[in-house]
């Protein structure tokens, strides 16, 4: 063997070992483990199925050319590709048009790059589907590897995946290049919503072993409306995916590991930075993460050394640079995002030739005059900050203040909607709104925390207090309180604005879902019903997704239903399966002898969860073409009107 | 090579193959097919033996729904010939309401016989429904080498059902 050829086995070797460890490395720091990598695909598969190239708003035109001007090098949008600059949520500023959620753009780029290679060698039409099956593929592999049955999981995989993009192709239309943008939008997304539902996975599993972490991860895209918005081009997931990493860093910053890559204070340290990154997504939302974890973090740490506080304020600061980077671009001033700017209107007769002058900005609040003098060179900055946090606090209160004085608003935000004329006559004359509990009705079993906090309140009384002390000792429990306290800042700031149109499942809220599904989590009367009947729950899931699916689509198409009867008929049977699930995890949770029917009803509701996705997707909301050419070919024999 | 490595690398290399040939860049084969084949449409003609078409139609509104929903039963046509690619329209108006909607329908040879007519539904919010029947006007109307042959155009009652 010549020298030459024993270098070159050398250096792939080396190669080799180097890229194991760097797939090894990337997928504990993604996924954690094999079985988070596995909830990843299982989630992109399933959000696959129902994936409709097209918009489902008219403010997702705003991000698909906003998304193109900043390919292009420049955050102004000249011509739109898609709508007009009249969509909401382009902003005028100094005579040009802007976008908004520069976050999500910029984290979009990666996206629209691979898929723009990969368009210029594939036929998009053809190219969809051919991911989709390689997604099916790699998880079936990943199954058979977490399950120890790799070769018959491989085999069926492969076998599913070729069967399919034959299927697929044998039907497939053409999609044109000029979608690019659209499907960048869309697979990060995907990805975020995926990567939510790791973390969640990630999250209890730390707390409560891999099974209910399991459920709970696949639940977050496969049972809540975060699988509706997955692939819709919006905020939404993305500031939820961050929200789950806030919460999850915050869970690791409380423990003294050796095993991760980060310190207990970098989990910390992490958490912060990603409220910056949540901010250049929404400056509004942002705030209200870091306000909650502010609220939560300080009180509870082990300890809050000026050190360790210096360097939170400075990961927080270096986070946000990009916000205040793409502000000042855009308004001039990096506490002015776009969204407080005038949004865009073409010349009329009326005001003139030219674009009108933005009227937006800090209001002309001014600080106390009795400011100490060497904070007067940074007088701009505080009366932006401050006017940021009064507008922010005036909201929040007026949410609480409605939450008090009008508790009917509570009621028909998250238990049951109703019709309100202005805002059907919003959404082409169809009632398509849905309460929070309507639209994932395993929300009823959140019920079951009342008797629970009633006992351990009594516990707690009986062993003579237990502060804030035993609060820090318990990860667990200053989590929750994280949790809880976001849950309630979102619900407060947003429910003023309820009821309102083009929300389907109250998207505001969106974060609430993923909360929610903690909470349920978090019950050890729930935990307890589904390890003693974790087969009575799966088939009851597998067959309410099987055959309630069909049962409920040959209703609605039956009946030919309208698109607001079918999501109310939704709505009145999740409500259903809510109330009794709420009775029984009460019960669950004074008598064990509940937990049979509680584990049936558990996987009924969360059933009825995954059929309104899967029923939205394929007949409800039916808009441009589908990624799957075979279900394009089935939706149109299930179209509702 | 295990069988399970095997058929994870042929089904990689089957879907990228397939994925690669027929694309831009090698071109051999295009796999896709237009949606609609739009040549030649509304050229043609054909003749009509039997038209049927509902007298009554309803506006309903239905369970949890409060908006209202214009549910017009289908018509049928039975072609005794066709030729080409004619079109069929199907329309319904309720002048009262400043309302109308019509369906146009492709047909091509392979048609000849019994066809079938629909109209997709529409929805009313509430506050625009506010008699008990409205009074419409419902029409089949046949195209084809730039004529106009009306089939059907008679009045529809539309009944309110609350």
């Amino acid at each position: 063997m010549s020298t030459a050829t024993a270098g070159w086995r050398r250096r792939t070797r080396w190669l080799r070992q180097r890229s194991a460890t760097a797939r090894r490395v990337c997928l504990r720091v993604l996924f954690g483990d094999r079985v988070g990598l596995v909830v990843f695909l299982a989630c992109l598969c399933f959000v696959g199925l129902f994936w409709r190239v097209g918009t489902f708003i008219n403010d997702n035109h705003t991000l698909i050319n906003a998304l193109v001007a900043l390919s292009e090098g420049h955050l102004y949008i000249e011509d739109p590709v898609i709508g007009t600059l009249e969509a909401p949520g382009t902003y005028l500023h100094d005579g040009r048009a802007y976008g908004r959620n520069y976050g999500q753009l910029v984290y979009t780029l990666p996206f629209l790059w691979g898929i723009q290679a990969l368009a210029t060698v594939a036929d998009l039409g053809v190219l969809l589907p051919a991911l989709w099956s390689l997604l099916v593929l790699a998880l079936a592999v990943q199954i058979g590897r977490v399950t120890d049955h790799e070769r018959l999981a491989t085999l069926l995989g492969a076998g599913v995946a070729l069967i399919a993009f034959a299927a697929n192709v044998a039907v497939a239309h053409p999609v044109q290049t000029r979608v690019v943008p659209l499907l960048a939008l869309q697979a990060s997304a995907a990805v975020a919503a995926g990567l939510t539902a790791v973390l969640v996975y990630r999250l209890l599993g730390r707390m409560h072993g891999t099974r209910i972490a399991v459920a709970g991860g696949l639940a977050t895209v496969v049972v809540s409306p975060v699988g509706f918005w997955a692939t819709v081009p919006k905020r939404h997931v993305y500031v939820v995916a961050l929200g789950a990493g806030i919460v999850y860093a915050f869970y690791r910053s409380r423990h003294r590991e050796t095993d991760g890559f980060l310190s207990a204070t970098g989990f910390r340290l992490l958490a912060y930075v990603l409220v910056g990154a949540a901010t250049w997504v929404n400056g509004a939302e942002g705030l209200l993460l870091l306000v909650g974890l502010v609220v939560v973090d300080l009180p509870t740490a082990s300890s809050n050394d000026a050190r360790t506080l210096v360097l939170i304020g400075v990961a927080l600061t270096l986070s946000l640079l990009p916000f205040f980077a793409t502000n000042t671009l855009v308004s001039g001033h990096p506490l002015r995002p776009p969204e407080v700017l005038s949004p865009f209107s073409y010349p009329t007769a009326e005001n003139g030739t030219a674009p009108s002058a933005s009227q937006g900005g800090p209001s002309s609040d001014t600080l106390d005059p009795n400011l100490p003098p060497f904070l007067g060179r940074f007088e701009p900055l505080l009366v932006a900050i401050s006017a940021a946090f009064s507008r922010f606090s005036d909201q929040f209160e007026h949410g609480v203040r409605l939450a008090v004085t009008e508790p009917g608003k509570i009621l028909h935000t998250f238990v049951r909607g109703r019709y309100v004329e202005d805002v059907v006559v919003d959404d082409h004359s169809q009632s398509v709104s849905l309460a929070v509990t309507e639209a994932m009705p395993l929300a009823g079993a959140l019920v079951g925390l009342v008797p629970a906090l009633v006992a351990s309140g009594r516990r707690t009384i009986a062993e003579r207090g237990q502060s804030l002390s035993g609060v820090r000792g318990s990860p667990s429990t200053a989590t929750d309180g994280l949790v809880v306290a976001v849950a309630i800042l979102f619900a407060m700031f947003y429910l003023p604005s309820f009821p309102l149109n083009a929300q389907v499942t109250a998207r505001y809220l969106l974060i609430l879902y993923p909360s929610v599904l903690y909470g349920i989590a978090r019950q050890s009367a729930v935990r307890r019903a589904l390890e003693t009947n974790w087969n009575r729950s799966i088939w009851a899931y597998a067959c309410g997704v099987l055959l309630g699916t069909q049962l409920l689509l040959a209703v609605v198409v039956g009946s030919a239903f309208g698109r607001g009867q079918a999501i109310q008929f939704h709505a009145w049977l999740g409500l259903g399966a809510a109330s009794l699930l709420a009775a029984v995890t009460v019960g669950s949770t004074l008598d064990d002898r509940f937990d049979p029917i509680l584990a049936v009803l558990l996987g009924i509701a969360a059933a009825l969860g995954t059929s309104f996705l899967l029923l939205s997707g394929i007949s409800y909301f039916q808009y441009g073409q589908y990624a799957l050419p075979v279900v394009e070919t089935i939706s149109r024999h299930v179209a509702v009107g | 090579m295990s069988l399970a490595r095997a058929a994870v690398l042929a089904t990689v290399a089957v879907i990228a193959l397939t994925t690669l040939v027929s694309g831009p860049l090698v071109g051999a084969v295009d796999l896709t097919t237009e949606r609609y084949d739009a040549t030649g449409l509304g050229q043609g003609n054909a003749t009509v033996s039997a038209v049927e078409a509902p007298e009554t139609a309803r506006l309903d509104s239905g369970v949890g729904a409060a908006e209202f929903y214009l549910k017009v039963p289908d018509a049928t046509v039975t072609f005794e010939s066709i030729t080409g690619k004619p079109t069929v329209s199907y329309k319904i108006s309720i002048d009262e309401l400043g309302y109308s909607r019509g369906t146009t329908h492709f047909f091509a040879e392979s048609d000849v016989g019994l066809a079938t007519l629909s109209i997709a539904q529409d929805s009313f919010a509430r506050s625009e429904i506010t008699a008990e029947s409205y009074d419409g006007q419902l029409s089949i109307t046949l195209r084809g080498n730039g004529t106009k042959q009306v089939l059907y155009d008679e009045p529809i009652t539309v009944e309110v059902d609350r």
